[in-house]
C-alpha cells in the first residue's frame, strides 16, 4: 500500500513538473485581454522607498493623461483606458511577479518601468508576450538594445552623456572640468563613459573623481580631488550630489558651476536640504522645465500642482503624462491608416501596429518636447534644455 | 600639503570607524559574542539626532540625547534578546543578532520612511594654512574621537569597573568567584558600546549629512573589519584598525584611478593581515589546554 501510495505521488509530481515547464516555456497565445473593457496601460516603479518620488511623480503624471484622454477617446477610438501601477521599489527582483499579474489581468500596452534596472528585468519578461514598452524615465542602453519593442520617451544614458559632452565643448572652454560619478550604478557610470569618449581628445583634461554606494560615508577626498575645478559634471542622482555639494561649502575650492544630467531632477524640492545654501551655480539637463512660462509644460505644471501639489513634480512626472498621450496618438494615426486598435486586440497585434506607428509619427506641442520623433532603435529624438535650478551667489 | 589632508581626512574617518570598532571588541571580548546589530545603533543614534536637532536645532543637546537613547537602546536589547541566550550556541547568538538588525531596521523604515533624510548640523568652516586646508568639523570629529579613546583607555585600565571588565574579558568563570557581577559588566559594555555607536553616528552626520535606516550597515561592517585588523577583544586594536582602514580608504578615494577599487582593496587587507597574523595585528594568541 505504501509502495503504491509512493509511486501515485511520484507520478503525481511529475505531471505537475512537466505542466508547469509546459506552461513557461516561450510565452503562450492566451489573449488575456480578451474579456476587457478598456484598453489597459500598466506600469511598475518604486512607489516607496528611495526612489518613490520618480514612481509617485510617474502615477500621478500617467493618471492624469488618462483621465483626460477618457473625456474624448470613447468618440475617437470606440474605448476609454485604464491605467494601473504596481510598487517594485526600484527593485529588479521585484519586477517579475508583478509584470506577471499585469501580463494575465490583460495588460496591453506598458510603461516597462519608472527605473532602469527594473525595465531591463521587465523588457525580459515582456519579450516572449510581445507587450509593447514606452518607458517615461529608464535611461539605460540596455532598455532599447537589441530589442524592437522597447520604446523611451527620456533620453538615454548614451544621449545624455553626449549631450553633456558637447554642451561642455560648446560652453566650458575656459575652465577646468571635473566630473563626479558612482562607479557601480549603471546610470552614472553609463552617462560617465559616454562622457569621456565623446569630449574626445579633451578628455585627459577632465579630472576624475567618483565613489561607490560603499563609499559614501565621507566625501572629503573627492571634494580634495576636484577642488580646483570651476565647472563639475555629476551624472548622479539628487541626493548624492546634494551630499557633496554640502560637503564642499566645508572646504576651500574654486567649484562654480554644478551640471548634472536627470537624475539632479528633485535637487531643489529635497526635505533638509536648501539649494540657497549651495554658493554655485546647479544646472541640469532635461527635457522638462517645471518652471517654463508658457506652452504645454506651463499648462501641465498648473494643473498637476493644483492636483498633486508640488513635491512629485518633476520630469518623471511629465514624461509619463506624454508617454500615454504618445500612446494615444499612435492609436489614433493606426486607425486612420486603417489599423484600428479593438478594446480587447491582444498585446502581440497592438505591439505590431505600435512598432509602425512610432516609426511615422511625429509628435508636436508636448510637455516634455516640442517636436518628438523616435530613432529605429527606439530611442527618442526631441530637444533638450538646460535648467538652471540656482544661479551662481554673486 | 594635499598629502597632510588627506592624511589628516583619513584619521578622521578611522576615527570614526574606530568608535563603531571599539564597541565590536568590547562586546566581543567580554559577552564573547559578535554584535552585528552594533552598526545600527549608529542608525539609532543618527535619527535620535535628527529629530532632536530638528525640535531645537542644538547639535551637542541633540547629540547627548542620541547618546543616552543609544544606551537605553542597547541595554535593553542586550537584556531581551541577548542574555537569555547566555549559554546558548554562539551560533544562535549570531542569528539573534542579525534579526535584531533586520528589527532596528524595519522599526525606523515604519517610524521615519524609507527615504534618505538630510540633517546638516553645523559648518564650522576651513583650517586654511597656505596649500593646506581642512575644515573645522574633520578637526572636532578627529580631536574627539581621540580623547573619547585616550579616556577609554584610561577607564579600562584605571578604574574598578574597568579592571573588572578586563577580569571578566580573560576568564569569565574566575572573575565570577572573585565576586564580580559578569551579567552587569556585560551590561555596562553593551551600554558604553551603545554610547560609542551614538558618538560615531553624530560624527557621521558631521560628515555626511545623511541620516537612512541602512546609514550604519557599511560602517558597521567596515568597522568590524577594523577591529578583526587590530585583533578582536583588543581595544587598541580596535583603534589602530579603525585608523589604518580610515586611511587607506581616503588615499584610495583621493586617487582617481584607485577610487573604484577602494573597498576591494580595504577587504584585500585584511585578508593580508589576517594570512600574516590571524590574530589581528595586536591580537593575542590564545594557548589551549588539551
Amino acid at each position: 500500500m505504501k509502495k503504491g501510495f509512493k509511486a501515485m505521488a511520484g507520478a503525481m509530481t511529475l505531471t505537475m513538473a512537466v505542466a508547469a515547464f509546459a506552461a513557461c516555456g516561450g510565452g503562450n497565445d492566451k489573449n488575456y485581454a480578451e474579456n476587457n473593457t478598456q484598453f489597459k496601460i500598466c506600469t511598475s516603479g518604486p512607489l516607496t522607498g528611495d526612489y518613490a518620488k520618480y514612481g509617485l511623480g510617474v502615477k500621478n503624471g500617467a493618471t492624469m493623461a488618462v483621465e483626460e484622454i477618457n473625456k474624448v477617446s470613447q468618440a475617437e477610438l470606440g474605448f476609454t483606458f485604464k491605467f494601473d501601477m504596481a510598487d517594485d521599489r526600484a527593485d529588479p527582483t521585484e519586477v517579475t511577479s508583478k509584470y506577471t499579474s499585469f501580463y494575465e489581468s490583460g495588460m496591453q500596452i506598458s510603461l516597462g518601468t519608472v527605473t532602469s534596472g527594473a525595465c531591463i528585468q521587465w523588457k525580459a519578461d515582456a519579450k516572449d508576450d510581445g507587450i509593447f514598452m514606452l518607458t517615461p524615465s529608464a535611461t539605460s542602453d540596455a532598455v532599447y538594445a537589441d530589442s524592437d519593442y522597447t520604446y523611451q520617451m527620456c533620453f538615454s544614458d548614451n544621449n545624455q552623456g553626449t549631450a553633456a559632452a558637447k554642451y561642455v565643448k560648446d560652453n566650458v572652454t575656459e575652465k577646468t572640468v571635473g566630473v563626479f560619478y558612482q562607479t557601480d550604478d549603471e546610470y552614472s557610470s553609463g552617462i560617465y563613459n559616454t562622457f569621456i569618449a565623446e569630449m574626445g581628445d579633451k578628455a585627459s583634461a577632465v579630472v576624475k573623481a567618483s565613489f561607490t554606494k560603499d563609499t559614501k560615508t565621507d566625501f572629503s577626498s573627492q571634494v580634495q580631488t576636484l577642488k580646483d575645478c570651476e565647472f563639475v559634471f555629476m551624472p548622479i542622482y539628487y541626493s548624492d550630489a546634494s551630499r557633496f555639494m554640502t560637503t564642499a561649502n566645508l572646504a576651500a575650492n574654486k567649484i562654480e558651476q554644478y551640471y548634472g544630467c536627470d537624475g539632479l531632477d528633485g535637487i531643489d524640492s529635497m526635505a533638509g536640504f536648501d539649494v540657497t545654501t549651495i554658493p554655485q551655480e546647479i544646472s541640469f539637463l532635461t527635457h522638462f522645465n517645471s518652471n517654463a512660462e508658457g506652452g504645454k509644460a506651463k499648462d501641465f505644471v498648473d494643473k498637476y500642482t493644483e492636483e498633486f501639489g508640488t513635491e512629485t513634480l518633476n520630469q518623471f512626472g511629465a514624461s509619463a503624462y506624454d508617454c500615454v498621450y504618445a500612446i494615444y496618438e499612435a492609436l489614433k494615426a493606426a486607425k486612420a491608416d486603417g489599423k484600428e486598435v479593438k478594446v480587447n486586440m491582444a498585446p502581440k497585434a497592438v505591439c505590431e501596429i505600435m512598432k509602425e506607428q512610432l516609426q511615422k509619427i511625429t509628435l508636436t506641442g508636448f510637455v516634455t518636447g516640442t517636436t518628438i520623433k523616435w530613432n529605429k532603435d527606439g530611442t527618442v529624438n526631441k530637444p533638450a534644455d538646460r535648467v538652471i535650478v540656482k544661479g551662481i551667489d554673486k | 600639503m594635499e598629502f597632510l589632508t588627506t592624511f589628516i581626512n583619513g584619521l578622521s574617518l578611522g576615527g570614526v570607524y574606530a568608535l563603531i570598532a571599539l564597541g565590536y571588541t568590547m562586546v566581543y571580548g567580554i559577552a564573547k559574542m559578535l554584535n552585528f546589530a552594533h552598526g545600527d545603533i549608529i542608525m539609532v543614534g543618527g535619527y535620535t539626532i535628527m529629530v532632536f536637532f530638528n525640535m531645537t536645532g542644538l547639535p551637542l543637546a541633540a547629540a547627548g540625547v542620541a547618546v543616552v537613547f543609544c544606551i537605553v537602546t542597547g541595554v535593553l536589547i542586550e537584556k531581551l534578546a541577548y542574555k537569555p541566550l547566555r549559554g546558548a550556541s554562539p551560533l544562535a547568538v549570531l542569528i539573534t543578532a542579525i534579526g535584531v538588525s533586520y528589527l532596528l531596521e524595519s522599526l525606523a523604515q515604519i517610524i521615519f520612511g524609507s527615504d534618505h533624510k538630510m540633517v546638516i548640523l553645523n559648518h564650522w568652516g576651513t583650517l586654511e594654512i597656505g596649500a593646506f586646508s581642512v575644515s573645522y568639523n574633520t578637526i572636532v570629529t578627529l580631536s574627539s574621537a581621540i580623547a573619547i579613546m585616550i579616556a577609554l583607555t584610561l577607564f579600562v585600565n584605571r578604574t574598578k569597573v574597568g579592571k573588572a571588565m578586563l577580569a571578566v574579558s580573560e576568564d569569565r568563570d574566575a572573575a565570577s568567584l572573585m565576586g564580580i557581577s559578569v551579567n552587569n559588566i556585560i551590561t555596562i559594555t553593551f551600554a558604553i558600546g551603545s554610547a560609542l555607536a551614538a558618538v560615531a553616528g553624530a560624527f557621521y552626520i558631521l560628515k555626511t549629512p545623511d541620516v537612512s535606516t541602512t546609514m550604519g550597515s557599511m560602517p558597521g561592517i567596515k568597522a568590524f573589519t577594523a577591529a578583526v585588523i587590530g585583533g578582536i577583544g583588543s581595544i587598541p586594536g580596535a583603534m589602530l584598525g579603525g585608523l589604518l582602514l580610515g586611511i587607506i580608504e581616503t588615499a584610495c578615494l583621493a586617487v582617481p584611478a584607485l577610487a573604484p577599487f577602494a573597498i576591494a582593496i580595504e577587504f584585500g587587507l585584511l585578508i593580508i593581515i589576517l594570512l600574516v597574523k590571524p590574530t589581528g595585528i595586536l591580537g593575542k594568541k590564545k594557548r589551549e589546554k588539551v
